[in-house]
């Protein structure tokens, strides 16, 4: 017998009160605990997001976003412009063109223009024995302005994109088999997307016509869409050349050296370009809201955190209280017999840590059971409202095809709402949480406990000496 | 040896004053069977509690072997009552949920006894009490009061105390049992050579004792047994 098997002992002494304080203690225990993997799992989706933010900025004609086009094509210089400003890194630039079937129906492409405004104005269209990986499908001929029953014969156009190896988004093409375009590239070949490949029957070193000539198949790849798969890039200066462009670029993406920077580099290079000439954007803007929302998520999963710990701690405490004053009297005789305080407030501490351990298993197992749905259903509630108003700026579908390259660049920052963004909350319960959750247990032990032990100091052991 | 001095003891309830100890002086030498007797609310329990270090005195001084325990600080309080104080109570009051042997290993654990020796010790005690070994292994709500109420003297005798306190040991015992438990403190008073102070309200065992006082009003008389009758 020593403290902590009477200590142990004693949690066990009522068995069916201590059932009942385990089980509240273990909702309290596992909802803190759940509270604190959700928080986790945000928190890491938060740094995730910020690392998506990346550290491009995109560059585009002015007054050209949206599906009204227009604007000045960029040049050459703005590169110049745009590299010399402080903090950025790198500069990449892409051009636009479309490539339509020669085989497809002839008014096509006099109806296209109708379907999208002004904007396709801007874009070159070339000939190509390719076939659209893209199933027109209603949308796209609604908006392309064909009517349904005289186009047998419509086929998507395909994008086509004058590139130095990086994607209109500045992403590096995923290359799956064969090599990436580069800079240096000259000649008249290309890198396609996986899904126009398979349409078309093509692998590394096939050939297709485009603008009359023959490109060579270098590469082919994989960016993780349906739309991006279904295009096809060739060297910038080639695309230059052929849309008869030379010196112009539809898109450029500069890296800035930190995420921190962005916004810095953004409104220096808007001031180095002029406002009349370029419209700088970020995906900042879109990945705020949901971080903003993921944020709320993390101050309600914090509270609640606190507050399931709170009540845990309420509920030891008042059972503690409950036990001193039903063993008042016991206390007493362990004092009247030599106890000291120290020795019997640690036989009691030792019993409120049995039950809050017990009620951290169960509720650890509660934390398992409910951790990843409560994570989600917090995080789903409160991105809702922000998600869907953001996807409403982009347009789903074949649609996008119709307008500009710029207006495919505003229809995927549109698509990645904040709930594509947000994606899987994944809660899983790690190490950390079991070695916090042990922390938080011992805390509300000693905290639940504060108060009965000093009761206890303060029972006068002449208590023995009374009747009942 | 115990000597009390002007011992005063006051409870005050808000504008009440009660002292049901008012002046008391005694002595009782080491060895020798003290018992008190008075009227229900005399103040006999209060006085115990005071020997035993189970509550502070007003006023006055209890010398315990040249201490003064009314002196002493809270730690050396709880020392005292560890090793110089055995107590018995009218309500056996054993810890509910230990058997008799864990009981009386009890105090040796406050002490710091080993336990090898707390189980040598208590398992002796037991017997030396009378309690059969089948029974040592209860919990106290499976013995009889008188069973109880020796458990509670081994527990009492577990540290070697140089003072026994027992408040109406025998009070919730009928009489042939109350007989038995009394000479057993008795026996034990000489084989231990321990003082000890009962508070009692049966006058045939007052009148076994080497002493007997009288507390009345406060104040303690001394009865001297062949004025008795
Ligand atoms: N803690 C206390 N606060 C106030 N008054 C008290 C306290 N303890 C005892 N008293 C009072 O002191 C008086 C003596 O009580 P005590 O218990 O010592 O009497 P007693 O002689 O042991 O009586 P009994 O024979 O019935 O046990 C009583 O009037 C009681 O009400
Ligand atoms: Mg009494």
């Amino acid at each position: 017998m020593s403290v902590v098997t009477r200590g142990v002992k004693n949690a066990f002494r009522n068995w069916l009160r201590s059932l009942a304080v385990v089980l509240i203690l273990s909702i309290g225990i596992g909802l803190s605990m759940s509270m604190l993997v959700a928080n986790e799992a945000v928190n890491a989706k938060i740094t995730d997001l910020k690392a998506s933010i990346g550290t491009t900025l995109t560059i585009s004609p002015a007054g050209s976003q949206g599906f009204e086009g227009g604007g000045e094509p960029l040049t050459t210089d703005e590169m110049t412009t745009i590299s010399n400003v402080e903090h950025v890194v790198s500069v990449s630039a892409t051009s636009s063109f479309r490539l339509q079937n020669e085989d497809s129906s002839s008014d096509t492409s006099s109806a296209m223009p109708g379907g999208m405004g002004g904007s396709s104005s801007s874009t070159s269209t070339g000939t190509t024995n390719l076939v659209s990986s893209v199933d027109a499908g209603t949308l796209g001929r609604r908006n392309n302005g064909v009517s349904d029953d005289s186009t047998a014969t419509f086929t998507m156009p395909i994008t086509g994109t004058g590139s130095t190896g990086t994607d209109s988004s500045g992403e590096e093409y995923n290359i799956t088999s064969g090599r990436n375009l580069t800079s240096s590239d000259t000649d008249y070949v290309a890198v396609i997307g996986t899904d126009l490949a398979i349409k078309n029957s093509l692998s590394v070193g096939s050939t297709f016509t485009a603008y009359d000539q023959t490109f060579t198949v270098v590469g082919i790849f994989d960016q993780g869409t349906t739309f991006d798969n279904a295009g096809v890039a060739v060297p910038l200066s080639v695309a230059q050349t052929l849309t008869e462009t030379t010196g112009e670029v539809s898109a450029i993406i500069a890296t800035v050296d930190s995420a921190d920077n962005v916004e810095s580099t953004q409104e220096a290079v808007q001031t180095a370009l002029g406002e009349d000439v370029a419209d700088v954007t970020s995906s900042e803007s879109t990945v705020a809201t949901a971080i903003e929302s993921l944020q709320g998520v993390q101050q309600i999963s914090i509270i609640a955190f606190v507050g399931a710990l709170v009540a845990a701690a309420v509920i030891i405490f008042l059972i503690m209280m409950m036990i001193v004053r039903e063993r008042r009297r016991e206390i007493g005789v362990l004092k009247a017999i030599g106890g000291s305080n120290v020795t019997i407030m640690s036989q009691f501490i030792v019993e409120s840590l049995v039950l809050v351990f017990m009620g951290a298993i169960v509720g650890l197992g509660v934390t398992m059971v409910s951790s990843n749905s409560i994570a989600s259903a917090l995080v789903s509630s409160s991105t809702s409202s922000s998600s869907s108003a953001t996807s409403e700026s982009g347009q789903p579908g074949g649609g996008m095809q119709g307008g500009g390259a710029i207006d495919i660049e505003g229809g995927q920052g549109g698509m990645q709402g904040s709930t594509q963004l947000i994606g899987q909350v994944a809660a899983n319960v790690g190490w950390k949480t079991i070695v916090y959750g042990a922390l938080a247990a011992i805390a509300i032990a000693v905290v639940g406990s504060a108060i009965p032990a000093w009761i206890i100091s303060r029972v006068r052991p002449a208590v023995v000496l009374r009747g009942e | 040896m115990l000597q009390v001095d002007h011992l005063v003891k006051e409870f005050r309830q808000g504008d009440n004053k009660i002292t049901p100890v008012k002046d008391v002086n005694f002595q009782v030498e080491t060895g020798e069977f003290a018992a008190i007797i008075g009227k229900s609310g005399s103040g006999k329990s209060t006085l115990l509690a005071l020997l035993g270090a189970l509550d502070q005195p007003t006023k006055g001084s209890i010398f315990v072997d040249e201490v003064d325990i009314a002196k002493l600080s809270a730690k050396k309080l709880t020392a005292y009552r560890c090793a110089d104080i055995g107590f018995v109570f009218q309500q056996y009051n054993l810890v509910p949920n230990l058997t008799a042997i864990e009981n009386v290993m009890l105090p040796m654990e406050f002490a710091g006894v080993p336990k090898a020796k707390r189980l040598n010790r208590a398992k002796s005690l037991l017997d030396q009490v009378g309690l059969e070994d089948g029974k040592q292994l209860r919990r106290p709500t499976r013995l009889s009061g008188g069973e109880q109420q020796r458990v509670a003297i081994a527990r009492a005798l577990a540290n070697k105390p140089k003072l026994i306190l027992a408040d109406e040991p025998t009070g919730n015992l009928d009489s042939q049992t109350g007989e038995h438990i009394f000479g057993l403190l008795h026996s034990l008073t000489r084989s231990e050579k321990v003082t000890i102070v009962a508070v009692t309200h049966d006058l045939s065992i007052a009148g076994k004792t080497d002493k007997t006082f009288k507390l009345v009003d406060g104040i303690l008389h001394e009865e001297k047994p062949q004025k008795k009758s």
